[in-house]
């Protein structure tokens, strides 16, 4: 297989086309995985409504009943709650932490142990999350642990 | 109504796992270790205690952040009180020599869950490591 990446500055939207033979299972999960890639969840701030791309996502959390959504350097709020979030992005490397935090395993840096019993997670932006016991078996087997 | 369902759950699970256990005794055939009604019922405030202690701890922010703490606290606070209760004689001696003993071993039961969640952290910060080299 051979993947060539023409660029082109007049382009406006990025066009990924596939030439095969026939389209198979192994074909099928890649339109699969770029399809998930550019997933776009609907999120508002100062009264304007966003679409966010899921893969920029570096955590989700949820404050006094509204669940926030984290990128980069800023945040914006989200209809849906925590739980929704979760089951429907967790094909996404998006995993519970805690009560009220969902974390993406993309942009994790690394992984402290606390000595009153938790764990402490740094992002790559350098924030850091706690995460609950509770929760510390889903994200070991998220290793392979 | 949260806060209830999780007192009548701890104190549900304790009762049972001590009925459970007499039981256990009555069917082994050791009637001497077998509890009295009396003995049956101190048991029960002492689970009534357990989850009331519980409970309360989750209403204080720092306790119910450090884990560890709050599981110390409601340990010592258990044997306190089962102390006074199934003692005919009150003595804080008796209290102190239980409190350290039960600090060293609530230390080292700390220790080793510290070692073992230090050696799955190194293990999942090497993944990450080598991921994030990708």
């Amino acid at each position: 297989m051979k993947i060539i990446v023409k660029e082109n500055a007049d382009i406006q939207e990025t066009i990924i086309t596939i030439n095969c033979h026939q389209k198979d299972a192994d074909i099928q999960q890649i339109t699969d995985y770029l399809s998930q890639f550019y997933q776009t969840l609907t999120c508002k701030k100062d009264k304007h409504i966003y679409q966010i791309y899921i893969k920029d996502i570096y955590y989700i959390e949820s404050v006094d009943d509204k669940t926030f959504i984290y990128v980069q350097n800023e945040f914006y709020e989200c209809t849906y709650k925590l739980y929704e979030l979760e089951s429907l992005l967790k094909e996404h490397d998006l995993i519970r932490i805690s009560k009220s935090c969902l974390l993406n395993l993309r942009y994790l840096e690394s992984v402290k142990v606390l000595v009153y019993g938790k764990y402490e997670a740094t992002l790559i932006n350098h924030e850091k999350l706690i995460i609950s016991r509770k929760y510390m078996p889903a994200f070991k087997k998220a290793f392979g642990l | 109504m949260k806060r209830l369902k999780f007192f009548l759950t701890i104190l549900c699970t304790s009762f049972t796992l001590v009925v459970l256990f007499n039981n256990l005794f009555i069917y082994i055939h050791l009637s001497q270790l077998t509890l009295t009604p009396i003995n049956i019922f101190e048991i029960f405030v002492i689970c009534l205690l357990i989850a009331g202690i519980s409970v309360s701890i989750e209403l204080i922010p720092y306790v119910r952040d450090h884990l560890f703490l709050g599981c110390y606290i409601v340990m010592l606070t258990i044997a306190v009180l089962a102390e006074y209760f199934k003692s005919q004689t009150f003595y804080w001696s008796d209290v102190l020599i239980e409190v350290f003993f039960l600090t060293l071993i609530y230390l080292a039961v700390w220790f080793c869950l510290y070692l073992d969640d230090e050696r799955n952290i190194k293990l999942i910060n090497a993944k990450i490591k080598k991921r994030n080299q990708k």
